[in-house]
């Protein structure tokens, strides 16, 4: 009896291998027409779908870099040989222009045919060129006269995609960044290929191969991707993920239809610290022949809220499609280097300021004490003739007996002479580099200028660094990064541009003992009448910091520098602010200072 | 030795697995992000997967098929412990956990779970012990929930699914009553919505809507490919020409649609002859076998792979959901065929000690005479 079974069992599989048998003669011999014609008139191409960027907004929400739709013109080279039309001209584009932007589809598509075997090469050509490539990006009105009469201008097509703008233009454009074309850099390009960088997911979907065939029609190629700053920085965060479409299109029309098989994910957007407004009024304040940066900073947490360099470039030049001219005049200007940001890709003699430093470190080893008298004669020593006090240098004067806060108040070098050579350099040098000088501070942007200070060396040395020249060479941010361990009580804090990515202050051993000193003496240089930079508004705004005028290039001004933070009783912004070759710190830096702490602390609209 | 080898399977299995490497050698070439051609590499492992699949064969048929009853136990615990080692340790690929990464080799523990599911089966089926009664279809139900319900939470519906008609047809020949089977049929899919709202949690019903209803865009393809290639097909090599862009996995699951492709409807009808044929010689070896283990082992093996045909060209011809079941001998890829080839191997082992059968009348009209009996030359 059971082995009959198996007789039923036969049928019961003969019975679906029927049905599928079925199945075949109604696809292959039934519908088969069907299909045929309609693979012979319909173009179909898988195309990538590109996300929209992530916007860029400042502390309050406004957009300061941000994706807006655009027309793209996009050519199919076969409809448009066989009947060219006056395209050119509608596209605004000259005889030679267009000429050159049609051979550049000309030229993607031989790359393509040179990685195949010969026999597929005609085919594929044939192929290629009734499909559409992109001719040119934001074509404005013109896509609108395309539209209307298509058979004006066959071959052309008109897709919406997207561009990217920079609505404040230059203001923060260090910080920005900008974009550009992934195939700019051969070497970076590989290496994002092979990390799957524009096609998370495809695979699954159309194959190795399928990439692949995309690869080779170069529509990678279109991919950008940020080349500076945050956008480069935070370029996996912003961009988003790419999805996939077929597009079918009938031959000899412009219609089209779209098969998404793959959404697009849209990038994320990116909260800054940074207050774009009070960072356009800085680099207002800034503006001037003299080459200039500042810095403005949370003292508390190290969230950056402007950074300014006072030569801009704008970025909605340098991101494709661009200005060719703009960018090509930035970068020949050697005297400004506009896309050099003063703030914390370039170093300069510290000077004074940094007396902030060999104090900490003189009173922290006990070395002296903070109303302990010391001679300033103008000269240090009569035999050293390069150890005078700027008094000295100047007026042939001397500042007599002074304590820790007239020598900071003052600014005396003898005072800090007599430190530097007590305390050694070793022990100034510790300090500096715990409050932020000599390395990169931790910005979270690519291409910070790490600095220089020197760590042993003779007691000539020591006492060079006391008043901050020497080798020293710091970043205006680092400079700002110190006077945040002031304000906010010893700790190191990690500047930051991103919101959510602050690092937690580190404490860095300074007692309160002598914080209270210090602050003291930087109080004096805004407030007593001997202060190096009592005659200005910073007062008004409770602001305390140093002043430097850092010995430059032989034959030019020393750098002027004012460094410092407001209010007093209590820190809300660290300013720095720098000025190359400018002359006196407490004449000409410290000015620029009070502006933008009046910006700071009387908004016109209400900062958070 | 008795040892006769069945040339209808042999010759079936070599057919098929050399359409699976003509349509692997013909298919528009697949390259690598440098523009490199990868279809050798691909076929020469294939090559050397056959290699070690005809050989792996010819040994599962060299024992007496008998000996392996012992085995079968061991492999299946040893099995169910990876099983649930897999979940817990797995790779994950495409979201589930189904593979071991042992260096090069990926090991799927389910795909050898199947042909040891059908061994146990058959050892505690063959005596068909209490199997008119309830009592008796308990064992082997249990058997198989144990295994299924490990490799649904991969999850690996496909697989699952091969298992339910493997134990209905087994208990069937086996001898179990026509209701009782009919009855479990109805509470199997009664229970089903219950399992879904009760059994199951939100992320995993997410997953099995996933599978069921996922963007087809394979599919399509696929059924647009079969389709083009009309009666005798669009010529070897041509496939992937109508389309202008490839099907994903087409060598794998979907190799079915570059044979109907490039060889039309004929090419694809003595595809699906070949593996009607070689479903249907089982089912005759199982016929023909006097001996229960053998015949419930051919039974199952055969319902388990026909199983996997019908999903998967279903798949691939627009009429099933895509579970990635590959076509057996035909698709690429090493475990695939590899177990396709053992389970070859067990139905020659099962023909090839075929008795032959008499009845009492035979021995009564004198037809049939018992001279000899040597109980030894049967290993048991």
């Amino acid at each position: 009896m059971e082995r009959s079974r198996v007789m039923v069992l036969l049928v019961s599989i003969l019975l679906p291998i029927g049905g599928l048998e079925a199945r075949l003669v109604h696809l292959q011999l039934l519908t088969t027409t069907e299909t045929t014609y309609d693979l012979a008139n319909r173009r179909q191409s898988i195309e990538i779908q590109r996300p929209a960027r992530g916007t860029i907004l400042d502390c309050l929400g406004r957009e300061i870099a941000k994706d807006v739709p655009c027309f793209d013109c996009y050519l199919v080279l076969e409809e448009y040989e066989k009947n060219p039309g006056a395209l050119a001209a509608v596209l605004k584009m000259s005889p030679e222009e267009f000429q050159q932007a049609v051979e550049g589809i000309y030229e993607k598509i031989e790359r393509q045919l040179q990685s195949r075997p010969q026999n597929e090469r005609s085919r594929l050509y044939r192929r290629e060129r009734r499909t559409p490539y992109l001719l040119k990006k934001d074509i404005k009105d013109a896509a609108l006269t395309i539209e209307v009469s298509p058979q004006r201008y066959p071959g052309a097509i008109v897709r919406e995609s997207l561009m990217r703008v920079y609505p404040y233009k230059q203001v923060g454009c260090h910080l920005l960044g900008y974009l550009g074309r992934v195939t700019a850099n051969e070497a970076k390009f590989r290496e994002l290929l092979q990390n799957s960088y524009f096609f998370e997911g495809f695979e699954e979907l159309i194959g190795q191969d399928g990439v692949a065939q995309l690869y080779r029609r170069g529509a990678f190629n279109e991919e950008m991707i940020g080349v500076q700053a945050l956008e480069k920085k935070y370029d996996e965060h912003l961009r988003g993920r790419s999805g996939l479409v077929i597009l079918e299109r009938e031959a000899g029309t412009s219609s089209s239809r779209t098969i998404e098989i793959k959404p697009s994910e849209p990038g994320k957007s990116l909260e800054l610290t940074i207050d774009i407004e009070v960072q356009r009024a800085v680099e207002q304040i800034l503006a001037g022949p003299l080459h200039a940066a500042a810095v403005v900073l949370d003292p508390n947490d190290g969230s950056v809220v402007a950074l300014a360099s006072n030569r801009a470039y704008d970025p909605n030049d340098f991101t494709p499609p661009g200005s060719v001219a703009a960018v090509r005049s930035a970068l020949q200007d050697n005297e400004n280097k506009p896309l050099l940001s003063r703030a914390f890709q370039d170093h300069f003699a510290a000077g004074s300021f940094f007396k902030v430093v060999t104090s900490v470190a003189g009173l922290e080893a006990k070395v002296v004490r903070a109303e302990e008298v010391l001679p300033c004669r103008g000269k240090f020593d009569e035999r050293k003739t390069h150890f005078n006090c700027w008094i000295w240098n100047e007026f042939r004067g001397m500042h007599n007996e002074v304590t820790l806060h007239q020598a900071l108040e003052k600014s005396c070098n003898c005072y800090y002479y007599e430190v530097g050579r007590r305390v050694g350099i070793e022990s100034i040098s510790h300090w500096g580099r715990a409050m932020g000088f000599g390395s990169s501070t931790g910005l979270d942007l690519p291409g910070e200028a790490s600095g220089r200070i020197p760590d042993n060396g003779r007691e000539e040395d020591a006492m060079m660094l006391a008043i901050g020249q020497s080798h020293l060479m710091v970043t205006p941010l680092q400079a700002a990064v110190m006077m945040a361990s002031i304000a906010n009580g010893g700790n190191r804090v990690t500047p930051h541009l991103r919101r959510s990515n602050d690092k937690p202050p580190v404490p860095l051993g300074i007692s309160a003992e002598t914080l209270k000193e210090i602050r003291k003496g930087l109080y004096d240089v805004t407030h007593a009448s001997g202060g190096t930079a009592h005659n200005t508004r910073l007062k008004e705004f409770k602001a305390i910091g140093k002043t430097s005028s850092a010995q430059a290039e032989k034959g030019k001004e020393p750098h002027a520098w004012f460094v410092g933070y407001a209010p007093y009783d209590a820190p809300k912004y660290v300013v720095a602010v720098f000025m190359k070759n400018a002359g006196h710190g407490g004449q000409m830096a410290a000015p620029p200072a009070a502006q933008i702490l009046e910006v700071l602390m009387n908004p016109k609209e209400p900062r958070k | 030795m008795n040892f006769k080898v069945n040339k209808t399977i042999v010759a079936c299995v070599l057919l098929l697995s050399g359409m699976g490497l003509l349509s692997l050698w013909t298919q528009a070439p697949l390259t690598d992000l440098a523009g490199k051609s990868v279809t050798q590499s691909i076929f020469l492992k294939q090559v050397t997967f056959l290699g070690v699949a005809l050989a792996v064969m010819g040994l599962v048929a060299w024992p007496h098929y008998l000996n392996y009853r012992h085995l079968s136990w061991v492999l299946y615990v040893v099995l169910l412990g990876l099983l649930a080692l897999l979940l817990a340790k797995g790779a994950v690929v495409n979201g589930a956990r189904c593979w071991f990464n042992l260096g090069p080799i990926k090991f799927q523990p389910a795909e050898i779970m199947k042909v040891a599911l059908v061994l146990v089966l058959a050892t505690v089926l063959m005596y068909g012990r209490d199997i008119q009664s309830w009592k008796g279809l308990a064992a082997p139900i249990a058997i198989t929930a144990l295994p299924a319900a490990l490799i649904v939470v991969q999850p690996d519906m496909g697989t699952t699914i091969l298992l339910i008609p493997t134990l209905f047809a087994m208990l069937f020949a086996a001898g179990a009553r026509k209701r009782h089977l009919a009855i479990l049929l109805l509470v199997f899919i009664a229970a089903a919505p219950v399992v879904w709202m009760k059994g199951m949690k939100e992320y995993q019903r997410d997953r099995i809507t996933s599978f069921l209803f996922k963007p087809c865009y394979q599919q399509l393809q696929s059924v647009k490919a079969c389709s083009a290639g009309a009666f005798a097909g669009r010529g070897v090599g041509e496939s992937g020409t109508a389309t202008t862009f490839h099907i994903p996995e087409r060598h794998t699951d979907f190799v079915y649609s570059i044979v109907a492709e490039d060889l039309g409807f004929v090419g694809s009808s003595f595809v699906l002859l070949l593996l009607t044929v070689y479903f249907a010689t089982s089912l005759k070896i199982a016929h023909q076998s006097r001996e229960p283990f053998g015949r419930l082992l051919v039974v199952g093996l055969t319902t388990l792979f026909a199983t996997q045909t019908f999903i998967n060209l279903g798949m691939t011809l627009g009429v099933a959901p895509i579970t990635g079941l590959t076509l057996p001998f035909v698709s690429y890829g090493g475990s695939s065929l590899l177990m396709s080839a053992m389970s070859a191997g067990l139905i020659l082992n099962v023909a090839a000690r075929w008795q032959p059968s008499f009845s009492s009348r035979d021995m009564a009209d004198g037809s049939v005479e018992i001279r000899d009996f040597n109980p030894g030359s049967i290993r048991y």
